[in-house]
């Protein structure tokens, strides 16, 4: 099955994506150094000039370029084009410090259309389908990508937007609608009505692309299920441009890095090494083709791994993991910042051992954050109201110590979900990657 | 002379106390009392057993938080002020009594309970002395 959008690109041989990757960094690095202060004063303070940065095999020798760096210089210091030749932005959400704003050329805006087209093509769709948008749109990237993605495709486009799930699925039966483009958590909940209003039978979606915020295979199995369709990852930040910076294929194995535009790189997130495919690290991008945001050696804080191995689909870019989890292990609940450290500080403090998992979801819009603790040894009583106390205590610990209410539930031992003999710390149900 | 009961931790969670049943039963462990104590979040279930060394191995083994401490257990006359009696000398030697659970006696129809009080020796030699019978782990285990 032919089933790419660009097959010359996305089946290239390695030494041609090689060649392309080097020829557009030093173009890019060129591009930089001449239009944005900021990478010329890095640069020379790492005693670099552009003449240093022949291929990709010295892009280590970069400076990283971290979100820290991007609000410092909110809103355009890292523009590297005139604003007459930008056409968009893109933001993302802040709910702390300053936003994000990533500007668009309109070769910026074809380049992630493209990735994005690519995408759909992946999944089986063509110019005869129906590709129906519930990603929000605006300043989020979700909306915006995929719907110039399908523009690109030719296919049929329902610029839907998030909500209004009667209006949903109305389109979705009258329409015809075959793509489902969302995040997974809006997916599943459209699954749930449609099987609740009884109309499984009448919508003729097959495939789904579900990202921007992260989800597990069992809630893929669970989409897939319900709604009878294929369900696809999709990646990106607006940092880097949108979703689409990679995608899954056929294989639903890892997503396809549009290498032709991205470099990535998977680094020791606290030595700053480059790591060899296979091991987990933080996700770096390098933007090669972007004219007016042009990130190089973004530290993105996803922690993934990167596999060369040769994919089914006959695709021949990079593929990465889904994010494994982030390389800061900070959590903003009500706007407060939550480190596991703190916890584990006041556990110890009150001399019980650090077995404990942070569930942290959004409820009526709401943050909630619940601490299980593991019920130990030291901690029980044949008292119920010794027990409560030393709860109570734990209670009084955790709000000293950060600053909001958090609840505690004691639970049996060895209940808290391990992962690879390693305890799960942290489950967020927000949506984690939502502008 | 006391018995020895297991206290076990349980989370509030749906079909915890039903585990634990399961896990003690599939191993041939007899439950002769029991008795549950909640709060909110989560229980203790109390249990005397007919055999505690082999019910405290297998807890163990499953993980459970749990502790074994000494109880009195006695049995009455299942008519009217025999418990009134036995409390009756219990708050004169001022012994303040914890919790305490009715079971079905092991023999004789009789009403049996477990008494934990903040001094269990005390009690077990207080209420001997004034003609309650109790029950000793053999009587439990049979």
């Amino acid at each position: 099955m032919a089933n790419y959008f660009q097959p010359e690109i996305e089946t290239a041989s390695r030494e041609q994506i090689q060649q392309w990757q080097d020829e557009r960094l030093v173009k890019q690095v060129k591009n930089v150094w001449d239009n944005v202060p900021f990478y010329r004063k890095r640069m020379e303070e790492a005693g670099l000039t552009p003449e240093d940065i022949k291929s990709t095999a010295d892009l280590h020798k970069l400076p990283f370029v971290t979100k820290d760096d991007l609000r410092d210089n909110y809103p355009d210091g890292f523009r590297a084009r005139p604003l007459a030749d930008c056409v968009r932005i893109q933001s993302t959400s802040g709910t702390t410090g300053k936003r994000v704003i990533a500007y668009y050329t309109q070769h910026d805006i074809d380049l992630w259309d493209e990735c994005c087209a690519r995408a759909l093509v992946a999944v089986g769709a063509t110019n005869e389908d129906v590709v129906h948008v519930s990603y929000g749109y605006g300043l989020f990237t979700g909306g915006p990508g995929l719907n110039g993605g399908s523009h690109k495709l030719g296919s049929l486009t329902l610029p839907m937007s998030s909500g209004n799930t009667d209006r949903q699925i109305q389109f979705m039966t009258d329409l015809g609608s075959t793509v489902l483009c969302c995040t997974p958590s809006y997916a599943a909940y459209l699954a749930e009505s449609i099987n609740e209003r009884g109309l499984r039978d009448q919508i003729k979606l097959k495939a789904g692309i579900f990202g921007a915020e992260a989800w597990t295979e069992e809630m893929r199995r669970d989409i897939e299920n319900n709604l009878g369709i294929k369900a696809y990852d999709i990646y990106g930040l607006t940092e880097i441009s949108g979703p689409g910076v990679s995608f899954e294929c056929s294989e639903q194995t890892g997503m396809h890095i549009n290498e032709d535009h991205f470099i990535a790189e998977v680094i020791n997130p606290k030595t700053g090494e480059v790591l060899p495919d296979g091991e987990k690290g933080e996700l770096v991008f390098t933007c090669i083709t972007k004219e007016a945001f042009p990130l190089l050696r973004y530290r993105t804080r996803d922690i993934c791994i990167l596999s060369h191995k040769k994919c089914s689909c006959g695709r021949t870019h990079v593929k990465m993991t889904k994010p494994l989890g982030r390389s800061d292990d900070m959590l903003i609940v009500k706007g407060v910042n939550v480190f596991p450290s703190q916890i584990e500080a006041v556990l110890l403090n009150q001399g019980y051992p650090a077995n404990y998992q942070i569930i942290v979801d959004r409820v009526n819009n709401s943050d909630t954050i619940e601490v299980m603790v593991e019920m130990t040894p030291e901690m029980f009583s044949d008292n119920v109201g010794d027990i409560s106390n030393r709860e109570k205590e734990i209670v009084a610990g955790l709000k000293a110590m950060l600053g909001i209410a958090v609840k505690v539930k004691l639970v049996d031992p060895k209940t808290i979900q391990r992962s690879e003999g390693k305890a799960v710390r942290i489950i967020d149900k927000r949506n984690l990657y939502q502008g | 002379m006391t018995v020895k009961q297991i206290s076990v931790f349980l989370e509030n969670s749906y079909g915890k106390l039903a585990d634990i049943v399961d896990v003690l039963s599939g191993e041939g462990i007899n439950l002769r009392a029991m008795s549950l104590a909640e709060s909110q979040d989560f229980g203790i279930v109390r249990i005397i057993v007919d055999d505690y060394e082999k019910t405290s191995k297998i807890l163990a083994e499953k993980s459970y938080v749990f502790s074994v401490k000494d109880v009195v257990a006695i049995t009455i006359d299942d008519k009217p002020g025999s418990l009134a009696k036995v409390l009756r000398v219990l708050n004169d030697a001022q012994i303040n009594m914890e919790y305490m659970y009715a079971f079905t006696a092991p023999a004789n129809g009789a009403a049996s309970l477990i008494l934990k009080t903040a001094d269990t020796e005390s009690t077990a030699d207080v209420l001997s002395k004034n003609g309650v019978c109790l029950l000793t782990q053999k009587d439990l285990s049979e």
